[in-house]
């Protein structure tokens, strides 16, 4: 259990929570997208360039970088929306594989060699960045843009029908995923001091997508799941060689077992109907 | 000398058909994705490499025992990932498929070594010349035992009465389970046969390329699963016929432009194909894809 107390596990923690909430805004409005793994990479050298070439501060890096991420995001989300289900998803594995051949074909940035050089990341200004993401995931969800996604969510169809702005809708969710992820690649590279295009690849998106529908693919879920998925390859120090399969173990007896995830939404909600009588006799 | 690369691509491209075409029975017919064909590939490399090297058997045998081994963690895929999973939680088989994947690649690190293992020099059969085109026996029957596989298939799918079972899935699985066709049976004999096909085409690519590493699945796996797609899902001679095709487009790209890029090639096809015919290059419209 020492691994508990471990910084580096933490901050591994804190960076797929930022990336699992980035997946989580594209599911949220039903758009079943596989390319944080592209908008990580470019968040991550983006800003990685930012703060070792220009010598800009860490956090002013990562705002630029989010945002110029979230561009891209939303340009891509155009030709993108015109696809669904695992149409999208295949194509955003396209989007990913091209991404990092980009990144290994750019010299400027180290290409297939990496990135190095950066610098000046905590434990503290990490999780400080994943509760302002949570606070804003948590404000979108509760807000009347976070109920017409959820709707998307529910029926594209009857949402169209019902007047809400779907394209809209689905533009804003890519342009905030993606700004999202950004910001967690842009910790990644500063916490980990060295970056390479194979860093993000398709698996790393996989990796993501497991820690989203293992936590039931809800906000709950996602801080559920992601410490358990993130902790539990490292908490048995014996396995050695063998962790990976220990984990893939895991994995297919958490799908057989509980194929809608740990906190799904129905469970969600029933707590809330169990519970509601304590809440309102405390509004009261 | 443009000749000798469009046969070498042609080559290339029959390695990358038979693995698509095991993504487009599963997906085509089945619907859904196993993100495991790749290292289920990379296994039935490893077996056929140590049926060839240690137990010293020809070709024949090699991707006979390749294609069974394979086949049978097709049907442990299935028991594990598919079987007992509910339907309505698509997104679980296919995470369980990546745990799957996980566990493979990773025993077969473990019990190999992470570096590639190479194929002996005694395969080496000499080479046949036509003309100023050269050609070397190890590609050539690599090549028709691709051809034949396919052939095979297409027979399957098209004439005998399971094929027909699976045909009969792809329309529609709630009609065909009302008919009294048995999907459960339908999805194991699926994964088996895919998971066979790509074992076959895991030595086959082996031996062309000289080694199997625990890690090289999912790379052709990913490959294939975009030539599964640019080919229009279901068609089974689609994934064929496209396969042939980026065959001979990276090749050329290799040998005429760069061979940087020559990983993102089928990408840029793919997204291109399916912004402008999402139904695939021979693939026919379908509900639900737009």
């Amino acid at each position: 259990m020492g691994v508990l107390f471990s910084p580096v596990i933490w901050a591994y923690v804190g960076i797929n929570l930022i990336l699992t909430l980035s997946l989580y805004l594209n599911f949220y409005c039903g758009q079943f997208s596989l390319g944080v793994a592209a908008f990580m990479g470019l968040g991550a050298y983006l800003s990685a360039v930012l703060t070792v070439t220009y010598g800009l501060n860490l956090n002013l890096a990562l705002l630029i970088s989010a945002a110029a991420t979230c561009g891209v995001g939303v340009l891509l989300a155009f030709p993108a929306l015109r696809l669904k289900g695992f149409y999208l998803a295949i194509a955003t594995i396209g989007l990913v594989e091209i991404f990092r051949v980009m990144f290994k074909n750019i010299s400027f940035i180290g290409g297939t060699a990496g990135f190095s050089g950066m610098m000046g990341t905590s434990l503290p200004l990490l999780y400080a960045w994943v509760i302002l993401i949570l606070a804003l995931v948590w404000k979108i969800e509760n807000s009347r843009l976070g109920w017409a996604m959820r709707a998307i969510h529910q029926d594209e169809t009857v949402a169209e029908m019902m007047g809400l702005n779907t394209t809209y809708l689905k533009v804003v969710s890519f342009g905030l995923s993606a700004a999202v992820a950004a910001i967690g690649g842009g910790l990644y590279a500063h916490y980990m001091f060295y970056i390479d295009p194979d860093a993000f690849g398709i698996h790393r998106s996989l990796l993501i997508l497991l820690f989203l529908v293992f936590g039931g693919q809800t906000m709950w879920g996602v801080l559920v799941g992601v410490p358990i998925l993130t902790i539990l390859p490292e908490a048995v120090p014996q396995l050695g060689g063998m962790r990976m399969v220990f984990y893939g173990a895991i994995l297919i007896l958490a799908m057989n077992l509980r194929p809608q995830g740990m906190v799904p939404e129905d469970f969600i909600r029933s707590l809330r109907g169990k519970y509601s009588h304590l809440l309102s006799a405390r509004t009261r | 000398m443009f000749l000798q690369q469009l046969l070498n691509g042609l080559l290339l491209g029959s390695m990358y058909s038979l693995v698509a075409i095991g993504y487009s029975l599963i997906f085509g017919i089945l619907n859904l994705l196993n993100l495991a064909h790749g290292e289920v590939f990379m296994i039935g490399g490893f077996v056929g490499l140590y049926v060839a090297v240690n137990l010293h058997q020809p070709i024949l045998v090699s991707v006979v025992a390749a294609a069974v081994g394979a086949g049978l963690c097709g049907l442990v895929l299935e028991i594990t990932c598919f079987r007992y999973i509910k339907k309505e939680y698509p997104m679980a088989p296919l995470l369980a498929t990546v745990g799957f994947a996980l566990i493979l690649s990773n025993l077969a690190s473990l019990v190999s070594g992470a570096e590639p293992r190479m194929f002996p020099m005694e395969i080496d059969l000499g080479h046949l010349q036509v003309g100023s085109l050269y050609i070397s026996n190890l590609q050539l029957t690599m090549f028709v035992f691709a051809v034949l596989l396919m052939v095979v298939i297409d027979l399957i799918v098209k004439k005998t009465k399971i094929g027909r079972f699976m045909r009969a899935t792809a329309e529609n699985a709630d009609l065909s389970r009302l008919v009294g066709i048995d999907i459960r049976q339908v999805t194991r004999i699926i994964l088996v046969l895919s998971s066979a096909l790509g074992g076959a085409a895991g030595i086959l690519v082996g031996m062309r390329m000289g080694k199997v590493s625990p890690f090289i699945g999912s790379t052709i796996g990913l490959k294939s699963l975009a030539i599964m797609v640019i080919g229009g899902l279901t068609d089974v001679r689609g994934s064929m016929f496209t396969g042939l095709i980026i065959g001979v487009i990276e090749v050329l790209v290799v040998a005429y432009l760069s061979s940087a890029y020559v990983d993102g090639v089928v990408w840029v096809l793919l997204i291109m194909i399916l912004l402008y015919r999402p139904s695939g290059l021979f693939g026919s419209p379908q509900a639900g894809m737009l």
